[in-house]
Order: structure tokens, then sequence, then C-alpha cells
């Protein structure tokens, strides 16, 4: 793989930190292999869990003898669903919607099991092994039920059923409708009709989950170490279930090898593992196992789409009615319901529709939950709206770029409201998808297309202009609060420590944190240290998911420093024998306006306002403010990705040639970090379009529960890539920032879905299902005959 | 990972030491396998590295591979200038799903006693025409071409506690003009499908080697290099459709598919 951006970065160190393309602070830890992990901490006289799960995606269980484990050397407990269920609560689901139908989700099965891998025990032993062997001695005895595993079977009349007490295995129903959509349709020229499948896929995170509790009974309080993307919400959520009072519990996120939206819920292992650690009074472990990930962690996507789609004869897309089946799996876990709404809020992408019909039925199956994963629910809405815009421009022998340009807002549009009902907070997506055509060199392109095809090859150009919504996001709109908390502090020494709420984990923010606070204060990067992922430190937060870090945390960090400016003037302007309203401050010092050369740095304010002896009167001693930003709205990057396929008519396989991206997440903090997002982006997306899916058998059992049969893209795998971006900052928050972090993941498999079907158009194929794995290129091939 | 079954590791220092088989007893070398997976009818491992066999010894006639030969120890080996086909050494090395580190521990007879169906190692045995030496317990040894050895996916000819205790590859066959033809997902998956053609410079003998496609090798042997259409129905007399491997890396008729078309790419390259 190759990168080539569009220039290269400037670091002249004259620059503003803002703006520079700076490797990340994190990266030496990283690198040497002396970060800590959740199975790197140490905890003295520590336990280790492991929990005996389900072989069965759908059984009642008759019996659980837990005697023989029970007595092998170094087994200090064998727990069950009747032993524990009562005293760790159920999982939340912060997001239910109206009228939904969800079975009670305890955190270890109770009379019967749903999926393969719930939990149904849990040993704790002196040793990993140990417990690890004594989950052998666990006798369960199973009476296995036919399982649900295809949702649309699930909705037919006389299906089995998930969870019988439902009496139904429809989880929930969501509607949207913006517009006359029953007069955009009778105002088309022509209607067409789209079935979109979006495959199940496994997240992958290199470090599974894991998580360790201890418990200071001197204190009542519990300490808890998990592997997730949100300590903050897990000590809002996890109290109640285990029955400490909030204050009781600090929740600390050390290192995190990827999350991906996998890590942003709140498991089962999470409570019994406390729930165990406040029981037997010892410090209690579980790390997850590969396996045991791939089966009992997240999955994303899965959903089923119809959609009717009325449009004119010029390409103006009038309206799109859809309706989506989504296979949410066994039970709701934190976000489950809210991922398929996302998909119908924006699957108008960044088009002017009259009209959007949209209704969502979620299906609970015999299988593991599906929840947020990279861009959950815009990747689909993404890949929908844009198959739509290709197939447009197909049926009506358009150019698709020109289809794209008829029904996108101009620039001077925005702020512009959806058909949805969202707002676009800025935009100018004309200018984002020119710069990727240009990048792209789009006219050789299609020279090389027309060469190929001359050629009798199978060469296919694809793009997508897409747009997003990140910054989650208003408190409104947001369970649990959609504010983000950021703290900065001024040490007697001059020094600063910034500490976010937003926990940062991978995401480089420790860096761009750094930079922002440096350029505000006027401080070398290297006097700045950032502090996250630990509650005890950043005692409020809302976390990182949804591209949301940079654009609040951020802010709340800038607001916290403008706050210590302001406190700061009055006591220059004491030692400087001034009025406060005489001072300024600029480069990191302050002065009388006008004398600039008399000027008092943050070292000798910050030693005089925690000595404390020469404080005007009134100024409170220290030099600390935080801040809680609460977002007046989401922030909507965009961009367009171009990438150029080949496909071996006989084998099916398809191969990137050049892959374009231009970005545009609004103003850009650390292109290198911007950039390497969108690369890992474009790398889940390319695992998503061309090989990733996760695979049930007829029985619910798994067959892609590890590296062996789930494909994930390697390094060999990655195309060339050609980078740029435009920057339109958003006015929702006062850095200009959108949010870059799910970017590559929407944008790019519907560019190569696109490219993919172009480059078998002249065989006359207008549609393959997701994967593009090389059988099933190769069977819609062989179904039109395989020749030109 | 640990396997809590097993109550005891035997060294012996030589194979006759272990007389008598008992269920639950299971050879041990790399172990790269057996310690991946919970092995709950087995108890006793029989740690086969204690023997010292050498892992490579050339001679003339050929190159006789230790069944604990390390699988890099056989990519790193340096064949005579004239085994030409030793280059399928490396290649077949490089089609294991497994990093460096699996490299370092499995071994050449441990992959092939597995007998899966994408056994890189069965795939160039089986095409060099290699030969097993067989060790039952208790009798005289006896050999069995690598590619009648492996008889189904996971099964092979081995009689419980017989010994794998080399593989001898011809130097006839080492010497031998070579096309090697992989299909996988990804780069560095699992193969879906591992084909390789030999032909014999001097007597133009055409060999096919079918391997990953299809449930077990399946090997094609012609006095010279076939038309098309006769390689396409000795195909389909030696691998019925039944034949192919269906799981999620590919379906029987795509994995069919591509076993007529790299063999007849092979038959075209060796054909020059």
């Amino acid at each position: 793989m190759s990168t080539t951006t569009e220039k290269p970065p400037v670091t002249k160190s004259t620059q503003k930190y803002i703006g520079r393309a700076m490797k990340r602070v994190e990266d030496p830890r990283l690198l040497k292999g002396v970060g800590t992990y959740v199975d790197d901490v140490q905890l003295a006289g520590v336990v280790h869990a492991e929990f005996v799960r389900s072989p069965h995606a759908n059984a009642s269980i008759k019996s659980i003898n837990t005697d023989a484990a029970k007595k092998l050397p170094g087994v200090i407990g064998v727990f069950t669903g009747a032993d524990i269920n009562e005293k760790a609560g159920t999982i939340p689901c912060a997001s239910p919607l109206p009228g939904g139908k969800s079975p009670v989700h305890t955190v270890l099965a109770g009379s019967r099991v749903y999926f393969v891998g719930h939990p149904v025990a849990v040993v704790v032993a002196k040793t990993r092994a140990i417990a690890r062997d004594a989950l052998e001695l666990v006798e369960v005895d199973y009476e296995p039920i036919p399982a649900v595993i295809d949702p649309e079977k699930a909705l037919e009349k006389g299906s089995a059923l998930t969870h019988p007490e439902l009496g139904t295995n429809v989880a929930f129903t969501w509607g949207l409708a913006g517009g006359d959509v029953d007069a955009a349709f009778k105002e088309a020229d022509r209607v067409f009709k789209l079935r979109i499948l979006h495959q199940r896929v496994t997240p992958m995170a290199i470090e599974p989950r894991g998580c360790a509790a201890s418990w200071h009974s001197g204190e009542s309080s519990l300490t808890l170490w998990t592997s997730t993307q949100i300590p903050h919400l897990i000590r809002t959520l996890l109290p109640g279930m285990i029955g400490i009072p909030e204050n009781k519990l600090r929740v600390v996120t050390p290192e995190v090898g990827g999350g991906f939206g996998s890590k942003l819920n709140l498991y089962s292992e999470e409570a019994v593992v406390s729930h165990l650690a406040m029981r037997l009074n010892r410090p209690t472990k579980w790390i997850e196992g590969r396996r045991e990930n791939a089966a009992v962690t997240i999955h994303g996507r899965d959903q089923i789409g119809d959609h009717e789609v009325a449009i004119k004869n010029d390409g103006t897309v009038l309206a799109i009615r859809s309706n989506i089946i989504a296979d949410i799996g066994s039970y709701l876990q934190l976000l489950t319901p809210a991922i398929p709404t996302l998909t119908g809020l924006m699957i108008g992408g960044c088009y002017k529709l009259k009209a959007v019909k949209v209704d969502i039925t979620g299906v609970h199956t015999n299988k593991m939950s599906a929840d947020a994963y990279r861009g959950a629910g815009r990747p689909e809405a993404t890949y929908i709206i844009e198959r739509v815009m290709d197939y447009v421009a197909d049926e009506l022998g358009l150019d698709p770029i020109e289809v794209r340009l008829k029904n996108m807002p101009q620039s001077g549009e925005f702020p512009f409201t959806t058909i949805t009902g969202l707002q676009y907070d800025s935009g100018n997506y004309q200018a984002a998808l020119e710069k990727a055509k240009e990048l792209a060199q789009w006219p050789r392109l299609l020279k090389e297309r027309e060469n190929a095809r001359a050629e009798g090859r199978l060469f296919g150009i694809g793009l997508s202009t897409y747009v997003e919504i990140c910054a989650l996001g208003p408190s409104k709109i947001m369970a649990a609060g959609g504010w983000e908390w950021g703290c900065v502090r001024i040490e007697i020494s001059g020094k600063v420590t910034v500490i976010t709420g937003a926990t940062p984990h991978g995401q480089g923010q420790e860096t761009s944190f750094a930079q922002i606070a440096a350029d505000r204060l006027g401080i070398p990067i290297e006097d700045i240290v950032v502090l996250r992922g630990d509650t005890a430190t950043a005692h409020f937060g809302r976390d990182t998911y949804g591209s949301r870090a940079t654009a609040l945390g951020g802010t709340a960090i800038a607001m916290s420093i403008d706050k210590i400016i302001e406190k700061t003037k009055t006591l220059a302007a004491a030692l400087l024998e001034a009025a406060p309203a005489d001072i300024e401050f600029a480069e990191g010092k302050f002065f009388v306006r006008g004398s600039e050369a008399k000027s008092i740095g943050w070292g000798q304010l910050a030693s005089e306002a925690y000595v404390a002896k020469n404080l005007p009167p009134g100024f409170e001693p220290g030099l600390e403010a935080s801040s809680f930003f609460e977002p007046p709205n989401c922030t909507f990057p965009f961009g367009t990705h171009i990438c150029a396929v080949e496909v071996d008519r006989d084998t099916g396989q398809v191969k990137i040639l050049k892959y374009t991206a231009v970005d545009d997440c609004g103003k850009q903090v650390n292109p290198l970090l911007i950039e390497g997002q969108v690369q890992g982006g474009i790398a889940q997306s390319l695992g998503a379009a061309l090989m990733e899916r996760t695979v049930y058998d007829e029985n619910g059992q798994l067959l892609t529960g590890e590296f062996m049969d789930y494909a994930i893209p390697r390094a060999l795998d990655i195309p060339e890539y050609a980078l740029g971006s435009t920057e339109t900052p958003s006015p929702s928050n006062l850095l200009g920032v959108k949010g870059v972090g799910e970017a590559g993941t929407i944008g790019a498999t519907p560019c190569i879905g696109n490219a993919v079907i172009d480059a078998l158009s002249p065989l006359g194929i207008r549609h393959v299902d997701l994967p593009f794995t090389p059988e099933r290129v190769w069977r819609a091939i062989q179904e039109k005959g395989g020749t030109l | 990972m640990d396997l809590n079954t097993i109550t005891e590791v035997l060294r012996p220092a030589e194979p006759e030491a272990v007389k008598n088989w008992h269920s639950g007893y299971a050879w041990l070398a790399g172990g790269t396998w057996l310690f991946s997976e919970p092995q709950i009818a087995t108890h006793t491992l029989i740690d086969i590295e204690s023997f010292n066999w050498p892992s490579l010894v050339a001679s003339p006639e050929g190159l006789e591979i230790a069944a604990t030969c390390k699988v890099i120890e056989l990519d790193r080996f340096t064949p005579p200038p004239e085994w030409k086909a030793a280059q399928l050494f490396r290649k077949c090395c490089r089609s294991f799903l497994a990093s460096f580190k699996i490299w370092n521990e499995a071994t050449v007879g441990g992959n092939i006693v597995m007998s899966l169906p994408a056994g890189p190692m069965i795939s160039l045995t089986a095409a060099l025409e290699g030969i097993c030496k067989l060790w039952p317990r208790n009798e005289a040894s006896r050999e069995v071409p690598v590619a009648d050895f492996v008889t189904g996916n996971h099964a092979n000819a081995l009689a419980p506690g017989e010994l794998l205790r080399s593989i001898f590859l011809p130097a006839s066959a080492l010497k031998k003009n070579y096309a090697f033809r992989r299909f996988t997902l990804t780069h560095l998956g699992r193969s879906e499908a591992l084909l390789i053609g030999t032909r014999c410079p001097e007597r133009g003998e055409f060999v096919l080697t079918v391997t990953a496609s299809t449930l077990r090798p399946v090997q094609l042997r012609f006095e010279t290099v076939p038309a098309a259409e006769t390689l396409k129905n000795a195909l389909d007399q030696a691998a019925p459709f039944e034949l192919y491997l269906d799981d999620v890396h590919g379906s029987p008729g795509h994995r069919q598919h591509l076993t007529y078309y790299f063999a007849e790419q092979i038959r075209q390259e060796l054909s020059a």
C-alpha cells in the first residue's frame, strides 16, 4: 500500500499547532510495548473469571451441575444465573423505541439460552488456567430448540419465536416520513426497485474485551478497569445494576486495542466481574478470548432493505420508499434499536429529495446482538442512496456525476434542512466532488476504462458522495446527554494538564487535544499532558463514539482555556498595575494594551495564582477551569470517494487499482491523524465490500468465529490511496471541526460497490449482493453467460 | 490453549518404546494445532521431538523430510540447483494461513497428518510425488504416496498409533518443471484452491495435483501434456462434484470452476 497525500504535511516549527501533521505522543509507549492494556493491570490477589457459554443457539436449560467444578483445586466459586442475576441487574438499552418488545436481558442465562456463546455460568479460580479447566466440569443439560436464524422467515406467520414470551419476533418498528411521498411518486417519470442487503459483520478488534474489578471494602467502593469506549456511561449505568452508589464506582479505561463501536456497550461480563469482586472481596479479572470475541461481542450492520425510488427523466430523484428489516439478534444491547434509525435518518444522503418514507422492523433472531459498528447505520444509508444514484444514471443513460450534482444542495443553501428533518450544518459537496475528480484524474480514468473495455476487460469506476452525522450530539437526542466535558489546569510550575471526558482510545487525541491547548494557551506542546480514561480524573464525560471527541471534547477544552485566560487577566492586571479591561493576551503572554514589551507569562502567573500572596481582592487562588460543551447540533462531514477496479472474469476476484478519497471533516486539527483515520476506515470498508461476512448456519452455529474463517483485509489487500481534503468549518462548535473517525467506512463501501457494478455492467449485471466475494461476482457473471 | 484433559506427557527415546497404543494417546510434534482447541478425547501426549530425527536429509536420490521438520526449516532449505521444483517449498510454506510464529513451530508432518483440504504441505508433497514412511505400532514400516495418504477432510491412512516418520521427495520429481496456482479470498488467507502441475523435462510426463478445492488430493498423471478436453474429462472422472469442499471460503461450484480454470492455465504453462 502506498499513500499519496494532496500536499505534504507542513511541520515548520513557527506554524501554529492546529493544522500541523504531528506524530502521536501516544505512539512511543505503544510501539515500545509499555502501554497498559487491561490484561496488563496487575492486582494483588487477583482471581480469574471464565464463562461457561452455550454451544446451542436456542435451548432450554434443564439443569446445571457445578459440583465437580467447585471441587477442582483452585476453584473459588462457580455461579449460575440463579446465583447472580438478581444481584447484577440487567443489561441496559439506552435507545428503546416506543412499543418495542424485548426480553429482560439478565447477565447470565436463566432457564434458556438464546445464542451461541450466551453466558450460562461463571467460574472463578486462582488462575486463568484452572478457571478454564473448571469450565469443562460444569455440566449443563440443554434441550435444543430449533433456532430462528432468517429474519425474513422470522416475520412469517407461524414462525418459531426467538423469545416465545414476547409472542412475536418483532422487537420494534420505527417509521419516518418526510414530504408527500405519494405525490412524489405520482410526479415520477419512472419508478424502480432495489433490494439491498448489508451483511452482518464482526468488528474483530485486535484487543478483545476484558475487565478487572477491585472492591475496596474499607471504603465500600469499586474500581473497574475495562477495555471500553465509554467509562463514563458505564459509571452511570453500572451502579444501579450491582447496587453501589455512583460515587463509589471508579471506571478506568487504560489503552484500548480497537473499539469501532464494539466497545460502546455495557456487557454482561463487566457487570458479573464487578459483582464477583464485591461478592468475593477479591480482585477479579476476565479477559475475552478471540473466539469469544467473535461470538459474544456485538456484531454490526445486518439489514435487508427493499427500496422503491421515484425519479424524473432528467435525473432528479424525487423520493425513496424503504422497508428495512434489521436482524438485531437475540437481545437489545446499548444502542441496538438506534442503529437502523440512523440509516433511516441519513437515507437521503447529500441530496435534496422531495419525500422519504422509511419503515424499519427490528427482528429478534438467535444470534449475537447487532449494535454500533464503525459508521453505525450511516454506511448502510450511504450504500443505499449511492447505489440509487448510480442506478438512476444507468437507468437514464446519464453520467453518475451529473446525476449527483443535479440532486445536491448548493453551498449557499446551508444550513440545509433535509427531508428527514436533519439540519446539515455546512457543506460544499460540489467542491469535494470536483477535487476528488481532479485527484483521481477522472478523464484519465475514463480513458483507461474505455481502453480496458475495448480489450474485453472488466474495468469499473465507482464513486460515492457521502455525508454523515457526527459529533453526537445535542443532549435532546441522546439518552444520557450529548454534551462533553473538559478541564484545563495550569499547574503551579506553568505546565498544563488537560483532562478530557471524551475518552479517546486510539484516535490520537492526547496529541490533537494538546495541539488545541497549546495554540490557545500559547505554550509549547511539550508542556501539556492530556489525561483521559479514568472517571476519578475525568469527572464527567460522555466518551467517544460517533466521531464526537474532537468536535465536542476539543471544544470543551477550548472553552475551559478561555475561562482561565479571562480569569488570569485579572491577576495579570494586578501584577502589571493596570485595569483588567486593558489587559490583552497573545502568544502565551499577558500585557497592557500597547505595552507588549512588558508582559507576564503563564509560569509567573501560575506561581502567583497558587502561592496566593499577591492576589487581587476577590481572586480565587488557582488556575483551573472546566466546561461542559452542549452542542447546538450534530456535525455533518462529507466527501467524495472514487475508485477504479478490475474484475477477473475468470475467477470473480475484484482488484482495486486506485483509491481516491477527498474528505471534509471541517477544520483540521492534525492532518496526519485525519489521514490515519481515513486510511483505517477505508480498509475496514474495503473488508465489508469485498470479503467480510459473519456467517451463522441454519442451526445458529457461528461459522466465522476466528480469523481462520473470518476474512479481514491485510496490508497486501489495501490499494494505493490518493487522499485529499476540503475544509468547510462547522458552525456547531468554536473549533469548526466535524469529525472523521467513520468517514472512510461510510464513503468506501458504496464507492467500491459502484465500481464493481460498473465493471460488470457491460455484461448486463446491475446488482450483486454485498460482499463482492469472488464467488458472488463469478456467479453473477455466469448467470449472464459470462460474455460481453 | 491449555489442554486440561492431559494427564501425562511422554518423551520416549525411540518410537519402539511406545509398545501399546491406547485410546486417548496422541503424538505431539509442533503442537500448533493440537494446542489450538480442546482435545477432549486425549489424555496422553507423546512428544516425538525427543526422537531427534534429522529434519532434512538430501541425497542424490531425493529429500527426506522428517515429520518433525519445522515449516521454517523447509522454507529456508537451499536445494541443489537442479531441483527446480524445490522452489515450491517456499510457495507452499507461504500458503499457510499463519504467521511466522506458526512457521517456527509447526511441522511438515503435523500439517500432513491433520489432513485438512487446504494443508499446504499436503499440496507440496503430493505434487512432488512424496512417499510417506509410516511406522505402525509393533509392525513393519510401510510406505504410502502422499496423494493416497490423505483420504478425506481430516481423514488419512494412519492406523491408531501409527506414526508418520518422514516424507521422501524423489529427486526425479524435484527436477521437474512446475506451475503453481493458488486462490484465496485475501492475501495470506486460507486457500480455496491450490493446484500444482509438474512436467518431466526429459520424458514429458505431466502430473496435476489438485488440493484445497477438493476434500482430498486429486492427482492426475499423463504421459505427456494432455489436450484441454482430455484434462477436463480426467478431472471430471477423478473429482466428481461431490468431492469439492463446501465451507465459508468457497462453494463446491466455485471451487470446481477454479480447479478447471487453473488446471487449464497450468496445462498451457507446462506445454510451452
